[in-house]
């Protein structure tokens, strides 16, 4: 604990205000997966350790396995709190926090081709071509996340954060099912659990110091 | 605390694998078609000696050489499917008719790992009428090809 009993106002600047950032982790996304998105980051800190979150995005993935072909669209948005652990230095305003989301997402899932689970080789094994459409899909979730957020000029934020999503709800289409949920990322069958992470470069509003 | 030593951790822990993507032997696949042969006149089990299935849509034979009871695929890209039944097939006495089997297509979803197997609704059976035909009738006891513990169709010969 950094003391302040000689607290000299020039020393002591503890930054509040609000900040707006990026996840640039689904740029480099786009560079190696068949994915577009795009995600926004906001908050403001509310209390010496506490801080609002907000998370605005949306995720276009098409998954192509050995029997299936499937393209998800949508928007998210997750917003909860980040709790910082770290006991900065006098001046310093960097985090390594704690978090909670809740997050919704509307997403539309179109299932473009798929194989028959066939044994038997009697009939040449042609993938069925039938294009449909599940729109106005929804789903629920919470994610524990832990990162951090280190400032690395003034003002300039960059942080990473790892996600534990835990499912709550989802819309699952008539005899299909949804491989992956726009914000949720990859969800895996008999399993409510996904994961994310986030890389991020955030800027500071300078707004209020105290 | 040192935060590279964080961010590495980080990047090994985002590496999990998730071996979803397998189908287990025990899902049953897209059922096939039960067939039973019966004695056209005191309708009991009658065998079938050196049966020959094949197809104009398919390269593969089946074969059985002598049963009451086979298991046939249907096409499920389409919604019929053509046989050709011979029987007595290594001897002269062969005899051969073309079944057109009409059915329903209903897609069902199994898991990622195996994908989608088809049922089938049977609507009809036809035996194409030749000089000799060796199939005198036929019954459908079971319309829904959705598993395979009994027969779909009887075939009186």
């Amino acid at each position: 604990m950094s003391s302040q009993s000689e607290s000299d106002t020039i020393y002591v600047k503890n930054k509040y205000g609000i900040r707006a950032g990026i996840d640039l982790s689904k740029q480099i996304r786009m560079l190696t997966e068949e994915y577009s998105g795009l995600s926004l980051y906001g908050d403001i800190k509310i209390k010496e350790r506490l801080f609002i979150v907000a998370e605005l995005g949306n995720d276009q993935k098409t998954i192509e396995t050995e029997n299936i072909n499937s393209k998800l669209s949508g928007s998210y948005i997750k917003t909860g709190f980040n709790y910082n652990l770290y006991n900065n230095l006098p001046g310093l305003n960097n985090e390594i926090y704690v978090g909670l989301r809740y997050s919704q997402s509307l997403f539309k899932n179109e299932l473009i081709d798929y194989s028959i689970y066939n044994k038997d080789r009697f009939w040449n094994d042609q993938r069925i071509l039938e294009y449909k459409e599940f729109d106005n899909l929804k789903s629920s979730w919470i994610e524990f996340v832990v990162g951090f957020n280190s400032e690395i000029k003034n003002n300039l934020f960059m942080g990473l954060s790892l996600r534990l999503n835990r499912m709550l709800k989802q819309d699952i289409p008539e005899n299909f099912t949804n491989l992956f949920i726009p914000g949720f990322n990859k969800v895996t069958e008999n399993n409510n659990f996904g994961t994310g992470i986030t890389y991020s470069v955030i800027y500071q509003i300078p707004i209020i110091k105290k | 605390m040192n935060l590279n030593r964080l961010f590495i951790l980080f990047i090994l822990i985002s590496f999990a694998c998730e071996p979803d993507d397998i189908c287990l032997d025990s899902y049953q696949d897209t059922p096939k078609m039960i067939i039973r042969f019966y004695d056209q006149d005191n309708k009991q089990p009658k065998n079938v000696k050196n049966l020959q299935i094949s197809s104009d849509n398919s390269e593969e034979t089946l074969f059985f050489s002598e049963t009451d009871s086979i298991s046939i695929p249907l096409d499920h890209t389409t919604d019929t499917s053509k046989f050709i039944f011979t029987i007595n097939s290594s001897n002269s006495d062969s005899n051969s008719d073309n079944i057109f089997i009409n059915y329903n297509r209903n897609p069902i979803y199994i898991s990622v790992g195996c994908g989608f197997i088809m049922n089938f609704d049977l609507n009809d059976l036809i035996i194409e009428s030749d000089q000799n035909n060796w199939i005198k009738s036929f019954k459908i006891n079971n319309q829904n090809i959705n598993s395979e513990t009994a027969k779909h169709i009887e075939i009186h010969h």
